[in-house]
């Protein structure tokens, strides 16, 4: 607290903060004293913490609170009981989201599931229908082309009719002949013929 | 055992020299720590029975709503009879203890803030302040401790504690450092900042 342990105390290095809260004892008490008797500035702070001090002093008696404390062996109890630290501070949170965080995960598997069996829902207003590339007559359709917008494909009986904008309708292939690689078809109307066709073919729910 | 009376020398116009100051003097607390630590039930009693009331202060000083400060003062004693295996210097107790009041404090002023949030107050006041002074400066109608009240409110979280605890509590440095968990150096820095803005809202408002 003070200037003391054998450092070199300069004019005006006294803690005074200390002094005023009477904690500079024996030997660095004395010259603290004698310091701030004949430094105007010291003076003035020490007389600022004293007045401070008897503020505050003022303030507690004030404050002095005579109502009961709480019962210390229900603190104790409750302390014996209580979650600690980490646990306590996760468990309300834990409490809060889990519900969710479980829906979310079993949503995932559940689409995951889905997938895994060949049935891709594809989500928002839009028709999704997803046909073999070879489903579609290279010859007649030119790759370039694709894919396909909504508007342009139009299923026309079991074969596939796809229309450019820039082109004539172009005939597709039977889609039961489809082999691996997918291309992306939409569709408003007749997403059914597809699965009904056993292709590899995914469509939105709302176009069934 | 651990409080010295100490009489104020000062001559002003709140305190004589009959006022007696409370100046705590934690010789005893080492001890009293240790077998705390052990868990000594009479031990954990004690350390209540010692810091209840100051904590009770501080934390209404904090929060500035006695039914929360009263919530607030149980909450530390719990962790404090949890934690108190954890302290690691003994002679920190008074600081290990205010420490704990202060975060509990923080925690309560956070979840009020949450609540006023979540109730669709617009503007979130994170500190919690009673529009009214403190009962005891309201019942006494004495100004001059309203003026002090307010100026303290005028002061943010941490500096309000740091001042508490230091003119109020008489903590010495090192135990403020440890309740903040700040450096003795910030601790210094922060309570000169605490006392001039102290000073201008004071003087603030004895110019009214």
């Amino acid at each position: 607290m003070s200037a003391s342990n054998g450092e070199r105390r300069t004019a005006c290095a006294f803690d005074l903060d200390a002094l005023a809260y009477g904690e500079l004892v024996g030997l660095d008490e004395t010259p603290a004293r004698e310091h701030v008797a004949v430094c105007v500035r010291c003076h003035a702070v020490h007389t600022a913490r004293l007045r401070e001090q008897r503020l505050f002093a003022r303030r507690a008696h004030d404050a002095v609170d005579g109502r009961a404390l709480p019962d210390v062996d229900a603190l104790l109890l409750r302390a014996t009981r209580e979650p600690l630290g980490l646990v306590a501070r996760v468990r309300p949170f834990a409490a809060r989201w889990s519900a969710p965080v479980v829906g979310a995960f079993a949503l995932l598997l559940f689409v995951h599931a889905r997938r895994e069996r060949g049935f891709e829902p594809a989500l928002g207003p839009s028709v999704r229908v997803h046909v073999d590339r070879a489903a579609i007559d290279e010859s007649a359709w030119g790759w370039g082309a694709l894919p396909v917008s909504a508007e342009e494909c139009v299923v026309a009986t079991a074969t596939c009719v796809c229309t450019t904008s820039s082109s004539a309708p172009v005939a597709c292939a039977e889609p039961a002949t489809a082999p691996a690689s997918k291309v992306e078809c939409s569709s408003t109307r007749d997403a059914a013929l597809y699965l009904a066709a056993d292709v590899d073919a995914v469509c939105a729910a709302d176009a069934i | 055992m651990g409080h010295v009376l100490l009489v104020t020398s000062i001559s002003s116009a709140w305190l004589t020299a009959g006022d007696l100051v409370d100046v705590p003097v934690d010789d005893g607390a080492r001890a009293l720590a240790l077998r705390a630590r052990a868990g000594e039930r009479a031990a954990l009693r004690a350390v209540y029975e010692r810091y209840a009331r100051r904590v009770r202060r501080f934390v209404r000083d904090l929060l500035r709503d006695s039914s929360a400060a009263d919530d607030a003062l149980q909450d530390t004693f719990v962790r404090v009879f949890q934690r108190i295996g954890t302290l690691e210097a003994p002679e920190q107790l008074p600081g290990f203890v205010f420490g704990v009041a202060r975060r509990v404090c923080l925690e309560h002023r956070r979840r009020a803030a949450r609540r006023q949030r979540h109730d669709g107050g617009a503007g979130v006041e994170v500190d919690v302040v009673d529009s009214e002074a403190t009962p005891e400066a309201a019942y006494l109608g004495d100004e001059a401790a309203r003026a002090l009240d307010r100026a303290v409110d005028a002061l943010s979280p941490d500096r309000r504690a740091i001042l508490l605890l230091r003119c109020d509590h008489l903590l010495p440095y090192d135990q403020i450092a440890t309740a903040m968990g700040f450096s003795v150096a910030k601790v210094r820095v922060e309570l000169h900042r605490a006392r001039t803005t102290l000073a201008a809202v004071l003087q603030e408002e004895g110019a009214r």
